[in-house]
């Protein structure tokens, strides 16, 4: 793999309503997908929380950015994985607001992370 | 492909230091620097022993002794900001946690 | 010897961006290649012109400001953010100026770019 096909990982670690950190990282991994940059996204800890369904951030001012997930498919951004170990910690179902998660375990979370050049978490 | 950990943050405050280690593989590297030194004497230190041997687990020294942290040369080396660099360099890759 | 670039989230009030400042110093004291730094979150605050911080505490910004006169490091402030945080570079009326010239405003697109020219991406 060349220096310009390098391939980046967002970790994504925070739950999206109290801080910037989910949507500032929303916006780099649109902006890697815009100019055609190998990208993929990976939820953890909290940042599981990001992908729940039926959130309501109108309800407490926030613009609901949450939406722009669905944008994420036509930015060719489809490598989309969940850390299995985290959902559980939370009680959290398997069912989120997008398609194409793919929920994977400690193991295989952290071999997939292992993959790329860059890795910008937030 | 080995990877480098930057741990800024205490375990005692966020679970930074956990998630690092969740995803950890025993080719990776891990430095503690910033208040990611208190770590050293969290639980979860020993973890980093077991799943990453001494040789690759490190701690920037004028962070520590800012800190007064004791260092124990049987749970970590020393490294300097130079040093650090230099494994940046020498490591395919790198993630902070802050 | 590798190519490097970083990313700075941390304002200069945050003794996280001094470790930031002694790393990028020590990178170009070794003559690495030191591509850029991009300021994102409430790094941007760094490139402020009106940062007032008393004389016995750390100057983060004029360390910023020194690098960038000593090495002709080139210093990003993500736009965006920096809007949002009140630094504008209006070069149309100079009273609403209050970004460092050391800094230039930038888009996101300039972290892509310092993404693909450096062999390193370091976040702090």
């Amino acid at each position: 793999m060349s220096v310009t096909e390098k391939s980046v990982a967002i970790l994504n670690a925070s739950a999206p309503l109290s801080n910037a950190n989910a949507k500032d990282s929303l916006d780099i991994a649109l902006i890697f997908g815009s100019y055609e940059q190998a990208i993929s996204l990976y939820f953890q800890g909290d940042g599981v929380y990001q992908l729940i369904a039926k959130q309501h951030p109108e309800l407490i001012q926030q613009k609901d950015f949450l939406k722009t997930l669905d944008a994420l498919e036509f930015y060719d951004i489809e490598n989309i994985y969940v850390c299995h170990h985290s959902l559980n910690q939370r009680g959290l179902p398997s069912n989120f607001s997008i398609e194409n998660v793919q929920v994977l375990k400690q193991d295989d979370f952290a071999t997939s992370l292992h993959q790329h050049q860059t890795i910008l978490r937030f | 492909m080995s990877m480098l950990h930057l741990v800024r943050t205490s375990a005692f405050q966020t679970s930074d230091f956990e998630q690092c280690l969740n995803v950890i593989q025993i080719s990776d590297t891990i430095v503690l620097l910033d208040d990611g030194c208190y770590n050293l004497n969290h639980d979860l230190w020993q973890q980093a022993l077991n799943k990453v041997a001494l040789p690759a687990l490190y701690i920037i020294e004028a962070h520590a002794q800012a800190r007064a942290i004791t260092i124990d040369k049987d749970k970590i080396n020393t490294l300097s900001l130079d040093a650090l660099m230099t494994l940046i360099c020498e490591t395919q890759k790198s993630v902070t946690w802050q | 010897m590798k190519s490097i670039a970083f990313v700075i989230t941390t304002p200069p009030n945050s003794n996280l961006t001094a470790t930031a400042i002694n790393m990028v110093t020590t990178a170009l004291t070794m003559k690495m290649n030191v591509v850029g730094v991009f300021f994102y979150q409430d790094g941007v605050l760094n490139g402020s012109q009106h940062l007032a911080l008393p004389n016995d505490e750390y100057q983060a910004h004029q360390q910023w400001q020194q690098l960038y006169h000593k090495y002709n490091l080139p210093l990003h402030l993500c736009a965006t953010a920096a809007e949002k945080r009140g630094l504008s570079d209006d070069i149309n009326d100079k009273h609403a100026t209050n970004v460092h010239q050391a800094f230039t405003l930038s888009g996101l697109g300039e972290l892509v770019e310092l993404n693909v020219k450096a062999d390193r991406l370091i976040q702090l």
